[in-house]
């Protein structure tokens, strides 16, 4: 048997089967060639793109970018540092005949997301006419962003009560340093153009929604907010949500039963603490109303005769203002100057 | 002196067979590509054709190339699928005519299925000395239903859509590459007409729900009416009660100005699975209260703005106001329908 494998096995046999092995490999290499088309040069733009992004360099990404994005977009985020590089670049491929579209999928932990990329300018010097995702965020409670661990709050949201901000192509992690967004309860997407901007509440809103110790901490802060406010010996304690200042007159208070003057020994109290929920639509709900009581003495008004003021207050939080800052602590303001919140006494 | 003579003149015989074999390796590959140009469609009729072939092949590849198309991503693009692809038709015939610009040429398809025959225009433009068929696909919009599921051909597609779509019942589009269809198991419709200004609207059949899924939706407003009786406000946000703030107690006094508002479920309602409309008109299913249950309003509350009194007020579960939605055989899932009841308490004996 060896003598026969052997004998086969001579060189110049041996060289034959090297020979044909080198044909089929020649073959197998050169037929992908001939029968695609190459890859166009759009592709190659759109791939040079998403790696400059997922190496972090904005400038080089930037190379790319042609002149005809929404201009009133927010592009503060356009930064190295609000770029993360957990994701893959999955495929970047001219799927019908024109080369300005390019379509490309982008992945992360098993999720992915796909765009079609438009090219503009000439043959020679093409760009991405549509490189950034808009992200839509309306005022309330989750206006300050923390996007891959950059804060950021959108320009504009005052002024419009809702800003777009414009995004790279990636893997975004919402919130990731609040304690309530850690584990079960953290928010990330991946982000690629698309024809419509995307609503914030629409990556993030069921997921904040459902998560009970983000509504514990919003409830914890509200109640250590009203109570430094019930600190305050004034009618109507600066940028707090409730007032027994009087309609008619700054100098005079009114506990909702009288309008008092010449008042005392003013003092509010907690009676109720309001409970407040973040829904879906990444809005305030208030789940029960809170209530303030106030006691001391003035003067009546038109009587004249000295009285103990004892009112019970609305907490109005239609005027307030919810802000989660850095950190993860609920900041609360509350807007107007508030007349007398106080409809009835304590009766 | 021999030996020396014969190496080199023998590793010369062996590279020399080795180029001969590199080079017909790759003289065997001219006709492959003379075979893959020939291939190639040379007319737009011929193009139109190939495309037609490869959509029906279910080769989405291959046909988006002959096309000039933004394939479509995401959500739109969930039936640009090998199974939402039905193959009980063929092209029949293609004739080709001049088009609007010099550089574009109109053809007309004409399909057959077992239902009969269809028509539609294509426009196939040069650019590049390359044919393109330009966009060829045809944007269907399906409307608001109760059944969380899309059919079309053999391809269903699951709605993950969030509260607030399923409450408004907004209609949802999608793209489709041409052919014959069959929506939800229905007649076959054929899409033949990318340039139509008219986008066809598909209704869903009404969806009729398994025992086991009206089963499920006692359960799913119980839980429901748990949630909502967490709020202490007189209208709860999506909950199948509320009230205006006018009161009658079971004293059978009126109040107004009510203030510490507080529910509490005295008997769960029986509910029912009932046809109706969402709040764009769409037929949906509605929770219906075969027994309407009833809670308790508990407050305080005036008649002359001058003294407030505790009260306590009978109330009962309201109205249509959830969307029932179906999803698969055994789920369900509610969504507000976008309308607060007004008020469920007056009038509840």
């Amino acid at each position: 048997m060896y003598q026969r494998v052997s004998n086969w096995a001579r060189p110049r046999r041996w060289s034959i089967l090297g020979e044909a092995v080198l044909a089929a490999l020649l073959a197998l290499v050169s037929w992908p060639i001939i029968a695609s088309d190459g890859e166009t040069e759009g592709v190659e733009l759109v791939t040079a793109y998403l790696e400059a992004l997922r190496e972090g360099d904005v400038e080089e990404a930037k190379s790319y970018i042609g002149s005809s994005q929404y201009p009133d977009a927010d592009e503060s985020l356009l930064t190295e540092e609000a770029l993360s590089s957990d994701w893959e670049i999955e495929s970047v491929e001219q799927r019908s005949s024109y080369q300005w579209y390019v379509h490309a999928v982008i992945g992360s932990g098993g999720r992915t997301a796909e765009t079609v990329f438009h090219l503009e300018g000439t043959e020679d010097e093409l760009r991405i006419a549509n490189p950034y995702v808009y992200l839509v965020v309306n005022q309330g409670p989750l206006q300050t962003l923390e996007l891959n661990g950059r804060w950021h709050s959108p320009r504009g949201l005052e002024e419009n009560g809702t800003a777009q901000v414009a995004l790279f192509p990636g893997s975004y992690d919402l919130f990731e340093d609040v304690p309530g967004f850690s584990g079960e309860h953290a928010v990330s997407f991946l982000a690629m153009p698309e024809d419509q901007p995307i609503q914030l509440a629409r990556v993030a809103g069921e997921a904040i929604a459902g998560n009970t110790e983000l509504e514990e901490q919003l409830n914890a802060d509200l109640a250590a907010w009203i109570d430094f406010c019930a600190q305050s010996e004034e009618a109507a304690p600066e940028g707090c949500p409730f007032s027994a200042q009087s309609y008619y007159s700054t100098d005079m208070v009114d506990d909702g039963l009288h309008e008092f003057e010449e008042v005392q020994d003013l003092a509010w109290a907690v009676d109720a603490y309001p409970h407040l929920r973040i829904g879906s639509d990444l809005a305030l709900d208030t789940v029960a109303p809170g209530w303030m009581t106030l006691s001391g003495s003035g003067v009546v008004e038109f009587e004249g005769t000295t009285a103990s003021l004892n009112g019970r207050c609305k907490i109005v939080m239609s005027s307030v203002e919810v802000t989660l800052l850095a950190g993860g602590q609920f900041e609360f303001a509350s807007l107007e100057g508030l007349t007398s919140t106080c409809a009835r006494g304590l009766t | 002196m021999s030996t020396t003579e014969t190496q080199p003149s023998r590793a010369r015989r062996e590279a020399m067979r080795t180029g001969w074999i590199v080079v017909l390796s790759l003289l065997t590959l001219i006709p492959l590509g003379v075979w893959k140009e020939a291939r190639e469609p040379d007319s737009p009729a011929e193009l139109v054709e190939a495309f037609f072939q490869a959509v029906r092949e279910k080769d989405l590849d291959e046909a988006f190339s002959y096309t000039d198309a933004a394939v479509p991503v995401g959500e739109a693009a969930a039936f640009l699928h090998p199974d939402a692809i039905g193959d009980d038709w063929e092209v029949l015939e293609t004739t080709e005519s001049e088009g609007e610009y010099s550089s574009e040429t109109d053809v007309r398809v004409t399909i057959g299925h077992p239902d009969g025959i269809a028509e539609g225009r294509y426009v196939v433009s040069e650019f590049d000395d390359e044919l393109h068929i330009e966009n060829p696909l045809q944007q269907v919009s399906f409307a608001g239903s109760s059944q969380l599921e899309i059919q079309v051909n053999d391809h269903v597609v699951e709605l993950h859509p969030t509260e607030q779509v399923l409450a408004a019942g907004q209609s949802r589009q999608y793209e489709l590459l041409p052919g014959v269809y069959r929506f939800f198991g229905g007649e076959a419709v054929a899409l033949l007409d990318p340039e139509t200004a008219d986008m066809p609207i598909i209704r869903p059949p009404r969806p009729e729900p398994t025992p086991e899924q009206v089963e499920a939706v006692q359960a799913a407003v119980d839980d429901r009416i748990d949630a909502c009786v967490e709020y202490k406000t007189a209208a709860p946000p999506g909950c199948p009660f509320s009230t205006d703030g006018y009161v009658d107690t079971t004293e059978r006094e009126r109040l107004e100005a009510i203030e510490d508002v507080a529910w509490t479920v005295s008997e769960y309602p029986e509910v029912s699975v009932v046809p109706g409309v969402d709040l764009w008109g769409q037929p949906a299913l509605l929770v219906g209260y075969a027994e309407p249950g009833r809670l308790e309003l508990n407050g305080t509350g005036s008649s002359d703005y001058e003294h407030w009194k505790e009260f306590t007020a009978a109330c009962r579960f309201g109205g249509e106001e959830l969307v029932v939605l179906l999803r698969g055989d055994d789920e369900v899932e509610l969504a507000p329908i976008g309308v607060q009841e007004t008020d469920t308490c007056r009038g509840t004996e």
